[in-house]
Order: C-alpha cells, then sequence, then structure tokens
C-alpha cells in the first residue's frame, strides 16, 4: 500500500511537469497587462501562457526563461503572494519597505527556483509609471546540479492604493543581462497606470 | 482543460518524434574554419549522459553502473568517429578553477537545453523565433578559447530509459493507442557545436527516438554516429 | 489501477527526467542535487587532473572516476558550493574520525541549501546540506548523520566485497541513501521523482541499520548517542510547527515513521554510555558559517521553522545575537499578532550582542516605526548606516530619514 501511494504522488509530479509551459507572442505595441498596467514595447515577447512553471502574474521571455524572464506583477493587495505561491509563499503587506519587497521577491525566487546566494547590488529610489517607487538590482544563482545558473536580476517597484506593482526581471548574468538590460529598462519606463486610474 | 489539451498535444508529438519524422538537426556553417595546414581544434566537453531504469516500483532510478558504462562506450565512440575526419578533438573533464569559466559552462549547458526546449515544435516553442537559430553565449565565450586554444566545444547530452515493466507498459500502449512501435530505450539528448570566436551555436542535432542503447559499446557507436549527424566537416 | 496504465504513466516520468519535458527553470533533469567542496580526499583529488585530457581509459575504477569527474567537476564549481576552509576542516575530520578504515574513500562536500539533508553516494561523494549544519546544535547530532550516511556506505561496500558484485543493486544507484526528503518546499522537480525512487529502493530494514551503525559509531567516540533521537525529535517539531509535513507520505512510507524511529533511537541510546555533546566544539567548528545559514533559513519564507531553529540554539545561549535576530526577523516578517512587540524584544536583545549582523539594526527600526516609536527608529536606522555604510539600500535609508 505504501508503494502505491508513492507512486501516485511520483505520477502527480510527472503530470505537473508534463504541463509545460505554452507561449504567445505580444507585441511590439501597446500591451496592458491585466488592465492593470499598461507598457509600450518595442519587440515582441513570448508570453507564458499557460502551465507549470510560472511564479508570477505575468511571465514573459525572449530565449525561454532558463536564459531569460520578465514578471510582471500588475498590482496585488494585502496578504496576496508575489512570486510563487502556496501556503507559505511570501505574501504582500501593506508598510513593507523597498528592503522588506526586495527580500520578499528573494524568498520568492528562493522558494519557486532553489535560488541562493543572493548579492545585493542596489536598492535606490525611482519614478515608476509617474509613481515614487524604487528600483533594485541584484545577482545570485539558481537551480540545481546540470540546471544551476548564475543569475543577475533587475526590478521596479511602487505602490499605489495600498496594491504592489512589480517589473523583475533576471537572466543569465553572462552575455543574457547586458544584452537584455536597456531593453527592459525601456519597458519599465514606458509603464503607465491606465486611464482611468489616474487620479 | 487548456492544459489537458496541452498534454494531449504533447503525447502525440512525442509519439511522432519517436515514429521519427520530424527534422532535427541546423546547421549555420557547412565546414569548419581551419588555419592554414592546421586542421581544426574541437574541445568536447564531458559528455553529459544519464541512464534510468523504470524500476519495479515504476519510478525511474538513474542507474551509476549503466551511466558510466555509457559514458565510456561513448567517449570510445567519439575518439572513433573522428578518427577519419580531418578534425583533432581533446577530451575536457570539466574541472575548472576559474569561477569565470564555470560560468560559462553552466550558460552552455543552460542554452544547449533551452534550444532542446524551445527551438523545436512542440508546446514549449516560442513564437518570437519564427523558425529561426539563432542562439549563442556571446563574446565571453573567448575566454575558454584562450584557456583551451581551440577552435570549437562540442557537447553531447542523453538521457536513456530502459524496460522494467513500464518500459515494457509504455511500448504496449504506445502500440495500441498511437500505432507507434517503441523499441529497445527511449533516448532524448542533443549535441551541439559552438564556434569559439562567436560564440554562437553554429550546429546542433537533436536526438528523440525509441531506440539505441548506450550499455554496450556497439549500439553506442550507433547512437553517437546519430547524435553527430551532419555535423560540419 | 492497473500495471499498464500505471507503467504507462511512470514511462512519461521518465521522459519528464529525460530532460525533454523539464521545461520550467526550476525543473533539474534529475541526476544529483547540487554539491559542492573542495573537500576532495587528497590522494584521489591529485589523480583528477584538471584541464584537457586526451585518451580514454577503459580500466574499470577510471570509468567510476570519469562518473565522478562529471558530478564533481559540477560540484566542485558550483557557486552553492561551501568553501569556508574552517567548517570544511572540521566537518571532514569528523567523517574520517566516524568511516576508521573507510575515511579515504569518503569525500565529504558541505552544500548551501537551506534544508536538512545529507546523501552519500556510492562511488564516496557525500553531500551535507546547510540546513542540517543549522538545524544541529552540537557535534553528535551531526554525527549521528553522518554516522548514519557512513552506515550505508559501510553496509553497501561489506556486501559488494561478501558477494564481489561490482554492480550490486546498493552499488548502481547514485543517489541511494537519502537520510532524510525534508527539504524542497514543493515536490516540483524532476530531482524529486529521482529522490523518490531512492526512498523505494531503500526500505525500511536498510536505514534501521543504518541508523544502529551510526549510533554505534556515535558511542565508540565517545558522542551522546542520545543526540540521534533529538534530530528526529526536532524534526517533528517542524511539522508539528508548520502543519506542513515536509516528510510527506513519501518519506513515512518508505523511511520508519518518524516518532518509532525516535523511539527506537532513544530506547537504544539507553543502553549505550552516555557520552558527551561536544556543542562548544560544534559552535567554533561551524560558527562562520551560522550568518549565511540563518540568512537562508529567513529566506525559506518557513517563519514557525526559523523560530523553532533559533530557540535551539538559543536554549544554549540565550544571548547569542545571531539566533535573536533571526527569531525577531521571522516575527517581525510574519507580523501575525503579537509578533512586533515580540520582534522588537528578540531585535533589541540581538543588536546588544556583536554576533547580530548589521541588518539587524534595520529590522529593528522598521518594526520600531510600525509600532510608531519614531525616534528609536531613527536612532536604529542611523546605527545601521553606522556600522553599514556601504548597505546597498543606503540611499533610501537616508532619505528616510530626512523625511
Amino acid at each position: 500500500m505504501p508503494r502505491i501511494r508513492i507512486l501516485l504522488c511520483a505520477i502527480a509530479v510527472a503530470l505537473s511537469l508534463t504541463a509545460c509551459q505554452h507561449y504567445a507572442s505580444i507585441g511590439p505595441g501597446d500591451y496592458d497587462v491585466q488592465q492593470k498596467l499598461a507598457v509600450t514595447l518595442d519587440r515582441a515577447w513570448n508570453r507564458q501562457v499557460e502551465g507549470a512553471g510560472r511564479i508570477c502574474a505575468e511571465s514573459w521571455t525572449s530565449n525561454g526563461p532558463l536564459l531569460d524572464m520578465l514578471c510582471i506583477v500588475p498590482g496585488v493587495a494585502e496578504g496576496s503572494p508575489v512570486i510563487g505561491s502556496g501556503a507559505e509563499a511570501p505574501r504582500f503587506r501593506n508598510g513593507m519597505t523597498a528592503a522588506d519587497i526586495v527580500e520578499l521577491v528573494q524568498t520568492g525566487l528562493a522558494r519557486s527556483m532553489q535560488a541562493s546566494d543572493f548579492v545585493p547590488i542596489s536598492i535606490a529610489p525611482a519614478t515608476i509609471a509617474g509613481r515614487e517607487g524604487f528600483r533594485f538590482e541584484f545577482k545570485f544563482g539558481a537551480g540545481q546540479s546540470a540546471m544551476e545558473t548564475d543569475r543577475h536580476a533587475l526590478g521596479y517597484a511602487f505602490e499605489e492604493e495600498k496594491r504592489l506593482y512589480l517589473i523583475l526581471f533576471h537572466a543569465a548574468e553572462i552575455h543574457y543581462f547586458p544584452q537584455m538590460k536597456p531593453i527592459v529598462e525601456e519597458v519599465a519606463a514606458s509603464a503607465r497606470l491606465p486611464r482611468q486610474r489616474r487620479t | 482543460m487548456v492544459v489537458s489539451a496541452l498534454r494531449l498535444g504533447f503525447v502525440l508529438g512525442l509519439a511522432a518524434l519517436l515514429a521519427g519524422c520530424v527534422q532535427n538537426h541546423h546547421r549555420l556553417t557547412e565546414n569548419l574554419v581551419r588555419a592554414a595546414d592546421k586542421p581544426p581544434v574541437i574541445l568536447v566537453l564531458p559528455v553529459d549522459a544519464e541512464l534510468s531504469e523504470l524500476s519495479f516500483g515504476g519510478a525511474p532510478t538513474i542507474r551509476q553502473d549503466w551511466t558510466v558504462a555509457a559514458r565510456e562506450n561513448m567517449n570510445q565512440a567519439l575518439h572513433a568517429s573522428f578518427a577519419d575526419k580531418n578534425a583533432n578533438i581533446a577530451f575536457h573533464n570539466g574541472d575548472v578553477d576559474d569561477d569565470d569559466l564555470a560560468k560559462i559552462l553552466r550558460l552552455h549547458a543552460a542554452v544547449g537545453r533551452s534550444i532542446l526546449i524551445h527551438q523545436y515544435e512542440g508546446p514549449s516553442k516560442l513564437p518570437t523565433k519564427q523558425g529561426k537559430f539563432e542562439w549563442t553565449l556571446g563574446p565571453s565565450i573567448g575566454r575558454l578559447a584562450d584557456k583551451t586554444s581551440a577552435d570549437y566545444v562540442l557537447f553531447v547530452h542523453v538521457r536513456d530509459s530502459y524496460s522494467g515493466p513500464g518500459r515494457v507498459a509504455a511500448q504496449v500502449i504506445a502500440a495500441a493507442v498511437f500505432g507507434v512501435a517503441i523499441q529497445g530505450g527511449a533516448q532524448i539528448g542533443f549535441a551541439s557545436l559552438v564556434d569559439l570566436k562567436s560564440g554562437d551555436f553554429v550546429w546542433y542535432n537533436r536526438l528523440v527516438r525509441g531506440a539505441g542503447d548506450l550499455r554496450t559499446a556497439e549500439p553506442a557507436k550507433e547512437t553517437v554516429a546519430a547524435l553527430l549527424t551532419g555535423l560540419p566537416q | 489501477m492497473n500495471l499498464a496504465r500505471r507503467g504507462f504513466l511512470t514511462g512519461g516520468c521518465a521522459f519528464c527526467a529525460g530532460g525533454l519535458l523539464a521545461c520550467t527553470p526550476t525543473a533539474p533533469d534529475g541526476a544529483q542535487p547540487q554539491t559542492g567542496g573542495m573537500g576532495a580526499h587528497s590522494d584521489l583529488a591529485a589523480r583528477n587532473t584538471p584541464g584537457v585530457r586526451t585518451g580514454v581509459s577503459a580500466d574499470a575504477d577510471d570509468g567510476l572516476r570519469a562518473t565522478m569527474d562529471q558530478m564533481e567537476a559540477r560540484l566542485r564549481t558550483s557557486r552553492f558550493l561551501i568553501r569556508e576552509p574552517k567548517a570544511n576542516a572540521y566537518v571532514r575530520r569528523i567523517v574520517r574520525d566516524l568511516a576508521g578504515d573507510y575515511a579515504g574513500d569518503i569525500r565529504a562536500y558541505l552544500v548551501r541549501v537551506p534544508f536538512f539533508n545529507a546523501s552519500q553516494a556510492p562511488n564516496g561523494m557525500m553531500q551535507i546540506y546547510s540546513g542540517l549544519l543549522l538545524r544541529c546544535t552540537n557535534e553528535a547530532q551531526m554525527a549521528a548523520v553522518l554516522g548514519h550516511e557512513i552506515g550505508h556506505y559501510l553496509r553497501a561496500h561489506s556486501r559488494q566485497r561478501m558477494q564481489d558484485a561490482r554492480n550490486a543493486a546498493d552499488m548502481a544507484q547514485v543517489f541511494a541513501f537519502i537520510f532524510a526528503g525534508l527539504g524542497a518546499p514543493q515536490l516540483n522537480s524532476a530531482t524529486d521523482i529521482i529522490l523518490t525512487a531512492s526512498f523505494f529502493a531503500y526500505g525500511r530494514d536498510q536505514e534501521r541499520e543504518s541508523d544502529e551503525i551510526g549510533m554505534r559509531l556515535l558511542s565508540q567516540h565517545g558522542l551522546s548517542p542520545i543526540e540521534a533521537a533529538r534530530n528526529w525529535e526536532n524534526l517533528i517539531a517542524e511539522d508539528q510547527a508548520t502543519g506542513i509535513s515536509k516528510y510527506r507520505d513519501v518519506l513515512r512510507a518508505s523511511h520508519p515513521d518518524q516518532s518509532e524511529r525516535a523511539e527506537t533511537l532513544r530506547r537504544r541510546a539507553g543502553e549505550l554510555p552516555t557520552g558527551v555533546t561536544r556543542a562548544d566544539e560544534y559552535r567554533e567548528g561551524i560558527g562562520a558559517l551560522r550568518e549565511v545559514m540563518f540568512e537562508d533559513q529567513i529566506r525559506t519564507g518557513s517563519h514557525a521553522v526559523t523560530m523553532l531553529i533559533a530557540d535551539r540554539w538559543l536554549a544554549a545561549d540565550s544571548k547569542d545575537g545571531l539566533p535573536l535576530y533571526a527569531k525577531g526577523e521571522a516575527l517581525r516578517q510574519r507580523a501575525g499578532d503579537g509578533d512586533d512587540t515580540k520582534a522588537v524584544e528578540s531585535l533589541a536583545a540581538a543588536v546588544a550582542d556583536s554576533r547580530a549582523p548589521a541588518v539587524a539594526w534595520r529590522s529593528l527600526a522598521l518594526v520600531q516605526r510600525k509600532l510608531g516609536r519614531e525616534g528609536e527608529a531613527r536612532e536604529a536606522f542611523r546605527e545601521y548606516l553606522r556600522l553599514a555604510p556601504d548597505a546597498p539600500d543606503r540611499e533610501i535609508v537616508r532619505r528616510n530619514l530626512q523625511g
């Protein structure tokens, strides 16, 4: 009997893995992220439509998530998970500081992609979507054994009406991050809240 | 529902692959670039092979004995297959004491894996690639060239699974449901060639099939030959 | 469930592990949990000549090393490998003492993964996760786990010698000897499938046998055998604190039940000499790793577990600034009813001790501010900047102070 239980467990894992990522092309042009945050793209991205491995509300990639990933979290409310899911997934709380939010992002990455060895680079004030927010960068390692990769993350966050907005990009530290950094900076610079939400 | 449709699509896709009717290699260069009078040097990274058995309990278990044998067999087959080619090969054992070089080798593995997942027809194909084959490690690869004075890097990655009752059952189901015959082990892998000057992947060959056996020398030669199909001369 | 269906589904499993389906960045392709360490036994290390080599040997031992080359090359260059020399020397010395005649065969690696685990591969490679080092608070507890792993190795090797069967099942599996799967927050990777498979192959009898060998090794070295039972009791407490069984059914099924195992070990310990725990030596040996290990633990998001582990260290030294910080930070992040007040208490005690990291001041400032104690908050922020003038968030903190 125990063997059957283990077996069922293994099968469940297998099936969750077979639910592969599926992508659709978005851009170039204006893109409205769940009617909560709009950006302008000067090139096409692959948007993950469905499947395992999606760790945030909106997940885009240019060369596949092993090499680069852009996460957009468009306005999550108090008590909601930001990166990853599950009972112990870190949740956004009102009153979080910039350092808290970076910590929350790192905890989310640690839990969802076996990330560790975070090396902070910067957390600095920045204006994003016309709001006072902050910009952050850090490096980290993710994955295990043959899947281990060295990554560099760049993020932007701000709060509006007690909701957290987050743009998080992370990519292979070598070649892919430096190559895509200006592209992501332009995406972030284009971010704006939809008209109806403007005050 | 979408998920299960995708899953079905995947199963059908896999069935098509195992039936062997899919174009598998990409080649951006016909000939290896060589200096005057000198054959090009191809650096062979450690073969990344893992052989597993579907155990009586139903879960796959990596078999170290098979894996060791497979690496030996494949290394020997690689040696043999280059004997009649106008290229020198050098085996690298992957042990580096240089952090930057270690990062390059990890990036190399990540790009190779990404191609396997995202380049070909399947649920995870990236639409923006539009079928073009453009993958690179970037100019940072120069560090590997400096360290080894090689011209190209060859990398072989294989995951191979064998019989056990699960495998037998899969054969029965595949034959009954999809009309596909699966013989022997299922092999999934790739071989890639990177130009050390540009960092570009200039050749890539995917192997997905329901045949082959890496546990013994002769069939392993056949698998290596299949993996090296279309390698620029 | 009929056999054919079962077989088909697990066939899919193998394809996953095969890599084609491992299409999430979080799904390793099934081989080895990452590891690391410069700890190769010296004569083996000398034989593993790095760099380019030509030619392939057909010698059987070389074959074994060929596998090891690939795996250990990956481990040695992994960024998750713990290279801190003092902790490595300390742990390796204990492994060497416990392994006796086999000391030369076993190569121990410390790996930065915040979960309780250790494993022994048949080629001699032993992996010890940092999460295990953080959960043990004395040498006897760590030696109990290492002794158990060595027990697996000795048992497999003596059997192999007797049968002269190089391919005995025990020797065929790479990750056969998992002490406990307490670990990954989600069972979401192909590696887990492999680990599951390993649990399968190693049943209760082998685990008990290795427990017994581990106990005897502890006792022979004058260490306290009761600490082996404490490991399990601590893990049970973690399960209870989180309400999530990280052992899951997988482990309960193939490993002896945790509480039964703790009970058996406790009973057996009663028959052996009391021994010593060597808590001071342990603290000294792995001391340099504690800060990073606590940071990693906080980042698992399992606040209840962080508090339990911190309390364990505080039981030995209630003024220890590092576990005081970890506990306070876990409380602050959890932010449940009354947590903020408790967090201030713990963090204020932490910053009074030199072992607390500078960020403890920032945590204290943040929670003080939340409680409306602005003056104290500003004081703590200033102290943070004074101790960490190059802090990555210095600009934001300064702006905060001006505002």
